[in-house]
């Protein structure tokens, strides 16, 4: 099913024109999924300027600086929360990433979350991204073990089919046995009975790493099967009249400076989509790479955005000027992102009251490299756990130093509804962050 | 086991990595578990007392014939699999933008370790082998097949030909009853091809056709040894990047593959053959971190030159120059560091300001020693790829050297420094607004070891462009190389190629040439245990004049590359 609709989508798309908006319609019963707490994951790289970025005036009372500025729309569904520390684990760009969702610990809590909660949906969790993979592309924030990076899926096309192929699209499924379901069911049973095989031959580490493979099959089985679906009888996700063009053999069409943005609006409409019909209960989305080569035009700036993070002295400076339009036009995507969010209706409420999103970057001072007082962003009330419009600050109120981050890793997967007490580093302490919820 | 001068040098050479990570003292003690460049120094400066008795020590091998690595399973990369797919089943490579990008730990695509097969993975295998199986079929049947539909025997047959190749080894009859029972009627509707393809389609989601599984056979002494069959796997993914043609698996039936002898005469064969060069030149790329160069963004307002046409010059350059050295030169250090010629285009040639060959693929045009271009230091694609999109970089050059080449790791800066590079100034030089680093104590430590060994390429621009002068301002090149070896004075020099005739006389570039094949074949990050291989080895490339062809023979003559042994 996945291979026949695959051919049907492509072609689809392949058409001249292509179809916009793009309709799909289920082809078997929904059920339903919604009301249960979703979790989203942004990334966007290579720090801020803090003195521009985090708000000032009071916890409740309080105005965005220039960077931030373009959240002021939407701030009212933020919590605004700085003060906390990345420990352990490697310094620079690559160390900050590797363990803003892991707390140094081996796993990201994006898939860790997708374990816990994703067993219901198709897809345990969504890793998508917007040039992540372009030029050096190293440092994904997902792991599923230790080192193990899960990367994003730049492509918004394939991620779509890879999420909805399921989906009938405008054909009628012919009368008779599903023989594509049957036989691919049958090369997966296949494939899992050699792999027990291979296995009885390895020792601990090999084990783990085809328990991965293993888990992956399974997934895949389950979505063939139909024995997980989404909630979703119709799709509406417009393509913008993005398509992949064979002459782009690199960067691929997805991967081009002058896509980024598209790609991007793509991405995060394919994650709402993706939460909202409950194929996955988990997503992540980043923006490029940690020492992002990324130049995105339209910004009027000069240089890519990391040689832009090393800003200098002079805040009006054009290194400086080009480092803010960058992070202004990450936080307009995250304005977008919550009011899609906020728009689409879920259980009782609205998709974003029933979500969590963090947002992270990584590193602080993009002059710096330091990881004490990450600028984090949450937005959405996991379903009236977290109270939003406000700003927090915990600068030295872990034994006069900065909290852990490792905390709000804590406090996300329990608004999650998984009670957990530590994720990763534990040298502040464990539990939840104190004074966010409740 | 008795101590060797080789045991010497082993330790002498990890010292050296101890005294460039102690650089500072800033270093984080917790370590990045997530493979940065930071892990080796640690290991080194946590590690060289364990060096000395696990190099040396009770292992059941000598440092003459290596350790055994640890039994892995490894993922193929995206590169091998579609080469895999398409030596199988005689198809095109199948396209692989749907398999989610390797991890590059330590520049390497295929770190053993990193790599897991994630449900993006499965549905891109998934994909691709229904496509490449219809393709197949469709393409060539009866060959595929090679018996008849109407024979009751043909699936036997059939599954008995394919599975011996597409899993590297004959099937047990068990497995080969597995993969026939995919011609249930239940399955195929009564399609012969129907079951064809589905057997086809099984093996490409085979664990054993998307790993490497070369895990041997226990025997007495507690280590595994590699079967024919592992082995002849082991030298075609070491030597060619893809699966064992015929003729190797029929090495590995004979016998031939069970001593070093035989293990040589194959990898000669390989090495020789069009596909051995490939490997060699991806090892080059991987290895001097050009990989990039094709998609570096380069500022278009500062290079406006430095067009998609030149950057592919400059990447058929340095497959033709690898090519040349290590095929028809005489395959060493020296010669690629030293070459009194280049393989330019016309569009590089102009480049290069050197006289147009009349060709548009890479010709050999002679240089004259000492000059401006001539040896990997100078090659455009290294020039270009170590620089940033708007400046050279004495930094990144200098680590470079530091690591590509002497085998140095060097440490993350401390956390908290100010990492802001001096603003360009159109009235100094690039060397002059580096100058802060050694003026500052903090990065004086560690930059010592870096800017004067890159402040040497300051002659080339950041697209590898030649420069007598920068903002009007003569270039000064000069430099010095220090801790070349443990303990070694300062050299001074001037210039790349000064810094290059330094370079190949050194034996730790001859080691470090080891150690990053070694990392490139192994897929992991050499261990202090292995160091006593490359040294070993090392040894051996300077005794035979530094051919490092034949040191690729060295290497799978040892017993190590048949060993191997349980991690845990």
């Amino acid at each position: 099913m996945l291979i026949n609709t695959r051919r049907s989508f492509l072609r689809m798309l392949g058409a001249a024109g292509v179809a916009s908006p793009l309709a799909l319609t289920l082809g078997r019963n929904a059920i339903a999924a919604s009301g249960d707490v979703k979790v989203m994951f942004v990334y966007m790289p290579d720090g801020v300027i803090p003195s521009l970025w985090h708000p000032t005036g009071g916890a409740t009372d309080f105005t965005l600086p220039q960077m931030s500025a373009p959240l002021e729309a939407v701030k009212d569904d933020l919590v605004f929360v700085r003060g906390l520390k990345m420990y352990a684990g490697g310094a620079t760009h690559e160390g900050g990433v590797a363990k803003l969702l892991t707390g140094d610990g081996p796993m990201s809590l994006d898939v860790f979350l997708g374990e816990q909660i994703g067993t219901d949906t198709p897809h345990k969790s969504v890793q998508l991204g917007v040039a992540t993979n372009f030029q050096n592309g190293s440092g994904s924030m997902s792991y599923i073990g230790p080192g193990q990076q899960v990367a994003p899926d730049d492509n918004p096309l394939s991620a779509f089919e890879r999420l909805f192929g399921d989906l009938q699209g405008p054909e009628a499924p012919p009368p008779g046995p599903d023989w594509a379901q049957i036989r691919s069911t049958r090369v997966i049973d296949r494939s899992i009975d050699d792999l027990q095989r291979l296995r009885t031959r390895l020792g601990t580490t090999e084990r783990d790493k085809l328990d991965i493979h293993l888990d992956a099959l399974q997934e895949v089985e389950a979505q063939i099967k139909g024995t997980v679906t989404g909630s979703c009888e119709q799709v509406v996700w417009n393509t913008e009249g993005f398509a992949v063009s064979e002459a782009d053999s690199y960067p691929k069409t997805w991967e081009k400076e002058e896509e980024f943005a598209r790609v991007g609006k793509l991405q995060m409409d394919l994650a709402v989509l993706a939460l909202s019909c409950g194929v996955t209960r988990v997503s992540s989305l980043m923006w490029s790479h940690p020492v992002s080569p990324t130049r995105i035009p339209g910004l009027g700036t000069t240089v890519a955005n990391h040689d832009a993070s090393h800003y200098g002295v002079d805040l009006g400076g054009s290194l400086a000027l080009d480092y803010i339009a960058y992070k202004r036009f990450f936080c307009e995507q995250l304005a977008y992102l919550v009011q899609q969010l906020g728009a689409t209706p879920d259980g009782d409420g609205s998709l974003l009251d029933n979500t969590i999103l963090f947002m992270g970057t990584d590193i602080n001072d993009g002059n710096q490299h330091d990881h004490g007082d990450m600028p984090f962003v949450l937005a959405g009330r996991a379903g009236g756990q977290l109270a939003t419009g406000r700003s927090l600050d915990y600068r030295g109120t872990a034994g006069g130093e900065d909290d852990a981050h490792s905390k709000l890793l804590v406090s996300i997967a329990n608004m999650a509804g998984v009670p957990i007490d530590e994720f990763g580093y534990t040298g502040k302490g464990t539990g939840g962050l104190s004074g966010l919820l409740g | 086991m008795r101590t060797t001068k080789r045991g010497t040098t082993t330790i002498a050479a990890m010292a050296a990595v101890l005294a460039l990570g102690g650089c500072y003292q800033g270093l984080d003690g917790g370590g990045d578990p997530f493979g940065a460049a930071t892990d080796g120094a640690e290991d080194g400066s946590g590690g060289s007392g364990e060096g000395e008795s696990e190099g040396e020590g009770e292992g059941p091998l000598s440092c003459e014939q290596g350790t055994p690595g640890p039994r892995v399973l490894r993922l193929l990369t995206r590169r091998e699999y579609a080469a895999t797919v398409s030596d199988l089943l005689g198809v095109e490579p199948p396209p692989v933008d749907e398999i989610p990008v390797e991890p590059f730990i330590d520049g390497y695509d295929n770190d053993a370790q990193a790599s897991v097969v994630t449900a993006r993975h499965i549905d891109a295998y998934m994909g691709l082998a229904a496509q490449v199986a219809d393709q197949a079929v469709e393409q060539s049947a009866p060959t595929l097949v090679g018996c008849m539909p109407e024979d009751p025997e043909c699936p036997r047959l059939f599954v008995e030909s394919l599975g011996r190749r597409a899993l590297r080894r004959p099937l047990t009859g068990d497995e080969v009853e597995l993969y026939v029972a995919l011609f249930d009627p239940e399955a195929t509707d009564g399609d012969f091809y129907e079951g064809v393809r589905l057997v086809v389609r099984s093996f490409l989601m085979a664990p054993e056709l998307l790993y490497r599984s070369e895990l041997g056979e226990l025997r007495d002494d507690g280590l595994y040894r590699l079967t024919g069959y592992e082995t002849a796997a082991a030298l075609s993914y070491g030597l060619w990047g893809t699966m064992p043609d015929d003729e190797l698996l029929d090495a590995a039936a004979s016998g031939e593959l069970d001593d070093a002898e035989g293990i040589e005469a194959q990898a000669r064969r390989l090495l020789d053959h069009p596909r051995g060069r490939a490997q060699v030149d991806e090892f080059f790329t991987q290895w001097l971190g050009t990989g990039a160069l094709l998609l570096a963004n380069k500022d278009a307002q500062v290079y406006p030159g430095f067009t998609p046409e030149l950057r592919e010059s400059m990447a058929a350059e340095q497959r033709a120059f690898v090519e040349h050295v290590m095929f028809e030169g005489n395959a060493t250090i020296e010669e690629l560091l030293l070459a009194d010629y280049v393989f330019v285009n016309d569009t590089l040639a102009d480049f290069y300001g050197l006289p147009r060959p009349g060709s548009n693929v890479p010709a050999r045009v002679e240089v004259p020693a000492g000059s401006e271009r001539g040896g990997l230091l100078t090659l455009g694609s290294v020039l270009a790829s170590h620089a940033h999109p708007n400046e050279s970089s004495p930094v990144k050059r200098g680590v470079f050297v530091r690591e590509r080449l002497l085998c140095q790791e060097l440490p993350s800066p401390p956390p908290d420094v100010d990492a802001t590079p001096p603003q360009l100034d159109p009235g100094a030089t690039t060397r002059e607004r580096f100058g802060q680093h050694s003026a500052d104590p903090v990065c004086r430590a560690c930059h010592q070891l870096i800017d004067p060994l890159g402040f040497g390429f300051e002659a080339y621009d950041g697209v590898g462009a030649f420069r007598a002068t920068e903002n009007g301002l003569p270039i000064d090149a000069s430099g010095e190389v220090s801790q070349l070896e443990p303990g070694a004075e300062p050299l001074a020099f001037d210039g790349t190629a000064e810094l290059a005739a330094i370079l190949a006389e050194a034996r730790t570039t001859n080691a470090c040439a080891v150690h990053h094949w070694v990392r490139f074949t192994s897929g992991r990050r050499p261990t202090a245990q292995d160091a006593c291989t490359i040294e070993t080895i090392a040894d051996q490339l300077v005794a035979n004049g530094g051919d490092l062809h034949e040191m690729f023979i060295d290497l799978v003559r040892l017993d190590a590359f048949v060993l191997r042994q349980d991690q845990d």
